[in-house]
């Protein structure tokens, strides 16, 4: 039997992090926000009033937000098929849509491949669970990323996850979330250093590297009042993120232009970074 | 887990010190780290330079370790202090 540590060792913390409120339609939610911008379903007015107002400020963020789901489709592929990576963890997963990491990391064998959704929104949460149903090689935690050690002491994580072996942490389109008084980097070390050498770190992060002031400033607004702000970052912070790691060519890059599927006109200037990092040593990135 | 490690109810209470730690040192995130058989301190600073963190095999070495950077820092801040005009 697994124990609960979670459950034996609650973190005064959890509680402001993790409300127990399940949703409120009134308030603009970031990954229904997203859901929108790729075309779904799942979102109420407040969140496509907020999904007008960023595109208002960004009129290519939902092509962007395409070519982001795009990109993550591309580097799962390349993870499962090129890397031999049998363990994925896709931490803010969000809504599922068509082409979920199970089912391109799964696609050559499922029974080989293990995948661990986490996500801090309890409607993301229960959407994953009708999805993978009673799957024995994907699951979903409700966690929040900032919290690294909660995550890994879930025991559906710690029973899937195999931290001696090399895995796959994905952090796509989510640490954009996470203000700079949070210090996303210090959190992103510590996964990198809970990954087993041979692991990779995929991120994808909005930017305002070629926004003018005036667009950067309306798109933080259009995420006022939404259950996480909105923080880009220009492309040496995002790298940062990848300290220490290997960078899987070509790199950090447009997600657009990341090994794309087909050769065709240069994608236009960056709203998302993304790139893949391998932990090549056993010792701690720097 | 690799033969050197230790077994699953070793594991599990080393979380449940990490987690100790955790409350005890409220400016730090503590965390065990099983393939490398270490606890890991970071510190909670925003900006914090990226290689502040600490390790050590076990909880009292790295509550020492956590001990000794908090002095000083707490001396560092004493100095600047006094040398403000």
């Amino acid at each position: 039997m697994v124990n609960d540590l979670h459950a034996l060792y609650p973190e005064p913390a959890r509680s402001r992090l993790l409300t127990p409120c399940d949703y409120d339609p009134t308030m603009p939610n970031v990954a229904r926000i997203y859901d929108w911008l790729l075309g779904g379903k799942d979102n109420f007015a407040a969140d496509r009033q907020a999904g007008e107002a960023l595109l208002d400020a960004v009129p290519g963020a939902a092509v962007a937000a395409r070519e982001n789901r795009a990109f993550l489709a591309r580097a799962v592929r390349y993870l499962a098929e090129e890397a031999g990576v049998c363990q994925f963890l896709d931490i803010g997963a969000g809504l599922p849509t068509a082409g979920s990491v199970h089912e391109i990391a799964q696609a050559g064998d499922p029974r080989e491949v293990r995948v661990v959704y986490a996500d801090y929104e309890p409607m993301v949460v229960r959407h994953a669970e009708a999805l993978l149903g009673d799957s024995l090689t994907a699951a979903v935690v409700r966690a929040d990323l900032r919290q690294p050690w909660d995550l890994f002491a879930r025991p559906t994580v710690r029973t899937m996850i195999n931290l001696a072996e090399p895995v796959a942490i994905l952090l796509v389109a989510v640490l954009h979330f996470i203000e700079d008084h949070e210090d996303p980097w210090t959190v992103v070390n510590c996964y990198k250093d809970l990954m087993a050498p041979g692991s990779y770190l995929v991120i994808t992060h909005v930017t305002a590297d070629h926004l003018s002031d005036d667009a950067a400033r309306q798109a933080r607004a259009a995420y006022n009042g939404a259950s996480a702000p909105g923080v880009p970052r220009s492309r040496e912070q995002i790298a940062g993120f990848f300290a220490g790691l290997e960078m899987v060519p070509p790199g950090l890059a447009n997600v657009a232009a990341w090994r794309p599927n087909h050769i065709g006109a240069p994608p236009g200037p960056a709203v998302f970074y993304g790139g893949i990092g391998c932990k090549t040593h056993p010792g701690r990135p720097r | 887990m690799t033969p050197d490690s230790p077994g699953r109810e070793e594991e599990d209470a080393c979380w449940r010190e990490a987690a100790r730690l955790r409350r005890e040192h409220r400016g730090w995130i503590v965390v065990w780290l099983a393939p490398q058989n270490c606890y890991r301190a970071y510190r909670r600073l925003p900006g914090a330079r990226r290689d502040t963190a600490l390790s050590a095999a076990t909880p009292g070495e790295i509550a020492d370790l956590i001990g000794q950077a908090e002095q000083s820092a707490t001396a560092r801040r004493a100095r600047s202090d006094a040398d403000r005009p």
